[in-house]
């Protein structure tokens, strides 16, 4: 059994206003994890907590299987980020950002990160202030893959990038995941994409976790089953997830497609998409506030 | 390590045509004033000043060293590294390197030392070449001073680090420290000063200059220890502060 590159346990992070509920998941080495939720519901700080960016109020999280807690930054040699901001001075050009970064990491490959800017047509020698959104996300992901990570956290890589460069950037992706030993968390609300490369999906809303899992699985699991509105009185409230009634019919997320198959043979019952179930999820929520 | 002490030379670097105009404008008037007390007006006031009774050596010292602290000073922008981290988001990219706080506080005081170090090495080049071409002030005695401002320039810079990762606005980071220096200085001085700004003859005010130029000359042993010991406060209280945070630069 693969180990787990990341885990939570039972992590809270309390700002006041908003508060990361003991959340709990973990992420196996070899996969890739979409870390989905809306805007705003707690992605961001979960990251946050695993890069040690900020205290955590209680509970446990590993990386690589140490305990991230200010005294373990060597565990960081092995790890490639990418922020959803640069997180670089704009007057630095990438051969500068190389020497900070070659100074920075052991494993650091000169020679790959020179190969990455060209394969991403990114200029050497012009101020990365200068650059697109696109190029920037891909400066931090060719900074990123060059010092042999075995784990690339990302978080919102895609948002606001046009689906040229979205596609490029997941091909990428798919790249780095083809050796075993490499692991992806991707933080993103853009679930199309995810949906493409994610093998596990972790689904946050409000601070806490709604839905944890193989992202096969959750998606063979979960149904989007139509009726009539009289017809959805009669669905077992135990597999019913969310349901929207409208003036000609009912959808209902079902959380157990195959049981709905057979016991509701007269409704329609589609596969329903990761934004879809996330959608479902997250009114769920709301109803219950 | 290494590699953030190098991002904020390319940071710092954004300053040195201001930096190299400061440089080039001090040793020209040094030259200024090393030609003139030889040859020119400075010398003549020297006689015709001496002859009257003021001292006017002590205005020329308290002059010279005026221009030399400049390079020491200009070196002590180091504020502005922070202005520049919060501004790009660094603190992220910071701690996403393999580097433990300890090591991005410490990279921030080398940083800050090597620049101060650049100001101390133009410094004791113009004293080195005063002493041996004027009688202005001897090398020991420009030395003595020197130490001393780097000293006072040590615990600024270390206030300023440990104010800005205490979260304190960069513009009052520095702020700070400079209005406690002048406190500090006015509590030390004030009856000195009140008795100089009294003083009928403009003597009163040269001997005021002299007693602080003294001060500074012989008693550098003693801001250097005070340096030295701010200075390993202020990074064990930064660190402190740095970890309390967790993401900083």
């Amino acid at each position: 059994m693969a180990e787990n590159v990341i885990e939570f346990r039972n992590a809270v992070k309390d700002y006041g206003d908003f508060r990361l509920d003991n959340i709990s998941f973990a992420v196996p080495e070899g996969s890739v994890c979409g870390f989905i939720g809306q805007n705003g519901a707690g992605k961001t700080t979960a990251i946050s907590l695993l890069l040690d960016l900020i205290k955590r109020d209680a509970g446990e999280v590993y990386l690589f299987g140490q305990p991230v807690d200010g005294k373990h930054a060597s565990l960081r040699e092995d790890v490639g980020v990418v922020f959803d901001e640069m997180g670089f001075h704009e007057f630095l050009t990438a051969k500068q950002i190389n020497t900070i970064l070659k100074n920075s990491y052991k494993n650091w490959n000169e020679e790959t990160f020179f190969e990455n800017l060209k394969k991403f047509s990114l200029p050497l020698n012009k101020p990365c202030g200068a650059f697109s959104r696109g190029m920037r996300m891909k400066l931090q992901i060719a900074a990123a893959l060059s010092h042999n990570a075995k784990l690339l956290v990302m978080d919102e890589p895609t948002s606001g990038l046009d689906p040229i460069v979205r596609n490029e950037i997941m091909q990428i992706f798919r790249e780095y995941e083809m050796q075993e030993d490499h692991t992806i968390l991707l933080s993103s609300h853009i679930t199309g994409d995810l949906e493409k490369i994610a093998d596990e999906v972790v689904f946050i809303d409000g601070g806490r976790i709604v839905l944890a899992g193989n992202k096969d699985e959750i998606l063979e699991k979960h149904a989007l089953l139509r009726c009539s509105n009289e017809y959805a009185g009669g669905i077992s409230k135990s597999v019913v997830v969310y349901s929207q009634p409208g003036a000609y019919g009912t959808e209902i997320l079902v959380n157990d497609a195959d049981a709905c198959r057979k016991l509701y043979p007269d409704a329609v019952i589609e596969n329903a998409t990761l934004e879809e179930i996330m959608i479902y999820y997250v009114n769920k929520s709301k109803a219950g506030a | 390590m290494k590699g953030l002490i190098v991002k904020d030379i390319y940071c710092l670097k954004k300053q040195l045509t201001t930096y190299a105009f400061i440089i080039f404008g001090v040793v020209s008037v040094a030259v200024m004033f090393i030609l003139s007390e030889r040859y020119g007006n400075l010398s003549m006031a020297v006689s015709e000043m001496g002859e009257a009774g003021f001292d006017i050596s002590s205005i020329v010292k308290t002059s010279v060293m005026f221009f030399m602290v400049l390079p020491l000073v200009c070196t002590g922008n180091i504020a502005d590294l922070f202005t520049y981290d919060k501004a790009a988001s660094f603190y992220k990219t910071a701690a996403s390197l393999p580097l433990g706080t300890e090591k991005r506080v410490l990279s921030k005081f080398i940083t800050s030392f090597v620049f101060l170090a650049v100001g101390l090495a133009v410094d004791i080049a113009m004293a080195a070449v005063i002493s041996a071409v004027s009688d202005i002030m001897s090398f020991s005695k420009c030395a003595g001073i020197l130490v001393s401002l780097t000293a006072v320039m040590v615990i600024f810079l270390s206030l300023v680090i440990t104010l800005n990762y205490a979260g304190v606005a960069p513009l009052y980071s520095t702020a700070t420290p400079l209005a406690a220096a002048v406190i500090v200085f006015l509590i030390a001085k004030i009856k000195d000063m009140i008795t100089a700004l009294s003083g009928d003859d403009f003597s009163s005010m040269a001997r005021f200059f002299r007693s602080v130029l003294n001060a500074l000359e012989t008693k550098f042993y003693l801001f250097a220890a005070a340096a030295a010991l701010t200075a390993a406060a202020c990074f064990f209280i930064s660190v402190r502060l740095a970890k309390r945070k967790r993401g900083v630069a």
